[in-house]
């Protein structure tokens, strides 16, 4: 794995995570409690269960490894680690 | 060397994260993940072992994990993942350690609401990823700032 490719997938990783703070009090209001499929910092579509999530990125053919998923919690949930 | 993280604010309360990658054999892809030092150890998530495509049958099973969604969560061990992060300047640095990881196979047999919790939940890093790499952990809330360093 060539240094450069790892770095590509850093700053893949950065842009999202920058996205999700800057959006996070928007993308609750829009999908919480729901899983968001991001890619390039747009949302392809969310879906209310890992399960589905996965049936609809095996149905749209998208590879799962250019794609970011993540699970937004609802309005008022707290999730504890 | 210094390691940045990245303060996630929500309306009520903030996540320190981390982003890795990990160059395990077939399984290269980055990673999310939330720094909780209430956990002892790494565990990389159902959603992320899923998305990594981790072939969990090849590792031996550990202590089911508490607290990692409702009930408990099978679990297997990986002896030595294979990952990196990148410091402050841009340097990356190899990291080889233990790591829990969630039994998907198992997982999916366990009914639909603890399996639908346990792959909303991200990978953490414990506190075995600061012992491992001794690294000290710095986190200022109010300053917006968060980093780890090398001791």
């Amino acid at each position: 794995m060539a240094p450069e490719q790892i770095l590509e997938e850093f700053e893949d990783l950065e842009k999202v995570t920058s996205f999700f703070t800057n959006k996070f009090t928007e993308l609750q209001k829009k999908y919480g409690g729901k899983f968001i499929v991001i890619k390039d910092n747009n949302i392809l579509f969310a879906e209310d269960s890992f399960e589905k999530v996965i049936n609809n990125i095996n149905k749209k053919g998208i590879n799962i490894k250019e794609v970011v998923i993540k699970f937004i919690p609802a309005k008022g949930e707290i999730i504890l680690y | 060397m210094i390691f940045d993280l990245n303060i996630i604010k929500t309306p009520a309360s903030e996540r320190v994260c981390i982003n890795i990658i990990s160059r395990f054999p077939h399984s290269f892809g980055g990673i999310m993940a939330i720094i909780d030092t209430g956990s002892p150890k790494t565990i990389i998530s159902a959603k992320d072992v899923y998305i990594l495509k981790l072939p969990v049958n090849n590792f031996n099973s550990t202590i089911p994990i508490r607290g990692f969604g409702r009930g408990v969560i099978p679990a297997k061990e990986i002896e030595k993942f294979d990952f990196i992060i990148k410091s402050r300047d841009g340097q990356l640095k190899c990291v080889e350690m233990p790591v829990n990881i969630i039994d998907t196979c198992e997982l999916n047999k366990q009914p639909r609401d603890i399996q639908e919790h346990a792959y909303k939940i991200e990978s953490v890093i414990g506190l075995d990823f600061l012992r491992n790499l001794n690294l000290k952990l710095v986190i200022d809330i109010k300053n917006n700032e968060a980093y780890l360093e090398e001791s």
